[in-house]
């Protein structure tokens, strides 16, 4: 059995406007990764690639050990997803979803079904067509976790909460990884979530990996540096990951802070990291 | 047991984990045997990644602070000569501070501290 | 597969009430007015026109109701990512494609009860002789209705749209029909006021056999088209 829950080798699809090109990376069983890149990256496309509900031009994808095209019905359980919205008919309650998913999951555990949906304090016979964004968000999870996943791939999970909320759905997610041998992908353009919670980083831009990092890594790594425009010059080419000029300082992003002792160095947090790089671009 | 990380120190998040349970363990405030939390539950805790507190107990197993058994769990090791060597540099260092901050008020040379230190080394 | 059932059900629920009420309110109807009306030669002709013209229509909607909505609801579930949602959840394409044929067999099923029914209260009621050709226009009808229904399930895979899927199904058998019946002549009227079908028997039958046949093919696309992903 192999040490990853995913694996993504040279994946690549092409679209009309937009072409996915050899996205490689893994996610490492027990992590967290975080998948991050600007709007129109490919993070969905990748993830529904990752899914089975997409087809791939070339490339290899295994998931759990098999393939997401061919997988057992039985592996696919073990996968719980949730969408930027609510995949359910919204004209259904909660209620009679329950019976809906006791016919398709043969390890659906109404129970913790259930006492998610009570914790979380949704209705179980309002229809969801009537739910906030927050709930539909909670409602989903809930339905992920009911049926005892290993794997939890999340799509944006919390655009549109409130920061309360997230740090809510931060927590279940740490929750369940107190199991050593559960592992969450979850992309999201919110980079705040992750400082918390990732224990790798995979940055998309483009329909190409920028980068894929340890997180702690990347904090001791990566440094802003605030500098005149002498000190810029002085700063080898090479070493500017992006650059923001400005009228009474520059801003540098750059691995190799320890050359410029004398430059004032601020750690550089995962949103600046991510807007240095596609400013570069 | 408390952990308390900051983000601004210049220190690296797995060195001030490292360092706190390496005090609270020579302090004796977690004692031989004693279990510490799970990696997992300490970066949950902390809200950080379990990558950085596996590291932190990783550094403390090298150094035979701690002891690790897949399935359950750390433990605070047993004493060791090494420990015990540590433990009391510790405690000699604390001392020769006071001496030779008393040394320094009283006017006595290092040269005279010296001198004692020979004659009770030689008992 | 349970699953995917039962939300189908709860979720068109409403046009199984209506196709129930619409099977009831023709049944009555027939049974209430046709007996009044004379059949026979000597009866008015332009009324025995109308009293067929109602109750063919009557039988018609009832019949439509249980096929309506199918298009509907699997654009329903393609638009909500509820289709996605569910292959990510075990169910195999395979399945899935299952899942649509039966949904359209247990409409059809109903369709044939509701079919055989009313043809009996009709032709009870207005006192006309049962023929073999009168009999086997039931399954010519009802798998007319709903082949036409599971054809449109690819389209709407494809297309993603069941109106638009509908539109161009009906425009291109509309064009058909009209074909057939204009070279054909299979509808008249024979004075009595009584709408003659010369379908023969031999004719409802390979019509019957052709649409029942042509699930097979229709399956085999929409598992392709399933298989393609890209659906939502």
């Amino acid at each position: 059995m192999s040490e990853n829950s995913i694996e993504i080798n040279g994946l690549s699809r092409r679209f009309n406007q937009f072409a996915l090109q050899n996205i490689s990376f893994n996610v490492p069983k027990g992590s967290v990764v975080g998948f991050i890149g600007e709007n129109g990256a490919g993070k969905s496309t990748t993830i529904r690639a990752v899914l089975g509900l997409l087809k791939k031009d070339s490339g290899e994808i295994k998931v759990l050990g098999e393939d997401p095209y061919n997988m057992k019905s039985d592996t696919k359980e073990k996968i719980g997803v949730v969408f930027d919205s609510i995949p359910f008919p919204p004209s259904l309650t909660a209620f009679q979803l329950d019976k809906v998913f006791n016919g398709i999951y043969k390890s659906w555990c109404s129970k913790d079904y259930f006492e998610y949906l009570n914790k979380f304090g949704l209705p179980l016979r309002s229809k969801l067509s009537t739910f906030s964004k927050g709930m539909e968000m909670r409602f989903s999870i809930a339905a992920a976790l009911s049926h005892k996943p290993e794997l939890l791939v999340l799509d944006e999970p919390t655009g549109g909460l409130d920061p309360v909320m997230r740090n809510e759905i931060l927590d279940l997610l740490l929750d369940f990884m107190q199991d050593e041998k559960h592992s969450v992908l979850m992309s999201t353009h919110i980079t705040s979530d992750l400082e918390h919670i990732a224990d790798y980083i995979c940055f998309i831009h483009n329909g190409q990996i920028v980068f894929f990092e340890e997180r702690n890594e990347m904090i001791e790594k990566y440094h802003i540096l605030k500098c005149t425009d002498q000190q810029l010059d002085a700063v080898d080419k090479e070493d500017i990951i992006g650059l923001r000029k400005g009228k009474f300082s520059n801003e540098i992003l750059t691995a190799c802070s320890d050359k410029y002792p004398d430059i004032t160095a601020d750690k550089a947090s995962i949103e600046d990291i991510m807007v240095y790089y596609v400013k570069e671009a | 047991m408390n952990i308390i990380i900051s983000n601004s120190t210049g220190a690296p998040i797995y060195e001030q984990i490292y360092s706190q349970i390496k005090a609270l363990i020579l302090s004796e405030a977690l004692k031989e045997g004693e279990a510490l939390p799970s990696m997992r539950a300490l970066a949950q805790d902390l809200r950080i990644s379990v990558i950085t507190t596996k590291r932190a107990y990783e550094m403390l197993e090298a150094d035979g602070l701690i002891e690790s058994y897949t399935g359950k769990g750390s433990f605070v090791a047993s004493k060791n000569p090494e420990l015990l060597k540590e433990q009391n540099l510790k405690l000699i260092e604390e001392h020769l501070e006071k001496a030779i901050y008393l040394a320094k008020q009283s006017g006595i040379e290092r040269k005279e501290l010296e001198e004692i230190m020979e004659v009770y080394y030689n008992e | 597969m349970k699953g995917l059932i039962y939300s189908w059900l709860i979720t068109r629920k409403n046009y199984f009430i209506i196709g129930g009420v619409l099977f009831v309110f023709a049944c009555t109807g027939m049974l209430l007015v046709l007996p009044n009306i004379d059949f026979s030669e000597n009866g008015d002709p332009s009324l025995t026109l109308a009293a067929n013209f109602i109750s063919f229509l009557l039988s018609a909607a009832a019949l439509i109701c249980s096929a309506e909505s199918l298009g509907k609801d699997l654009e329903g579930m393609i638009k909500s990512r509820f289709a996605d949602y569910s292959l990510t959840a075990g169910i195999s394409c395979k399945r899935f494609t299952d899942i649509l044929l039966v949904r359209n067999l247990i409409c059809l099923g109903i369709s044939f009860a509701e079919g055989f029914a009313l043809m009996f209260i009709y032709l009870f009621a207005s006192g006309q002789q049962v023929t073999a050709e009168l009999i086997m226009f039931v399954p010519c009808v009802v798998f007319f209705i709903h082949s036409i229904d599971y054809w449109v399930t690819p389209l709407v895979i494809k297309i993603k749209s069941a109106e638009k899927a509908g539109l161009v199904l009906g425009i291109v058998m509309g064009f058909i029909i009209f074909c057939i019946v204009i070279t054909n002549n299979t509808i008249s009227s024979d004075g009595s006021g009584m709408i003659v079908f010369s379908f023969d028997l031999i004719s409802e039958i390979v019509i019957t056999s052709l649409l029942a046949a042509s699930y097979i093919p229709t399956y085999f696309i929409c598992l392709r088209f399933i298989k393609g992903g890209d659906m939502c």
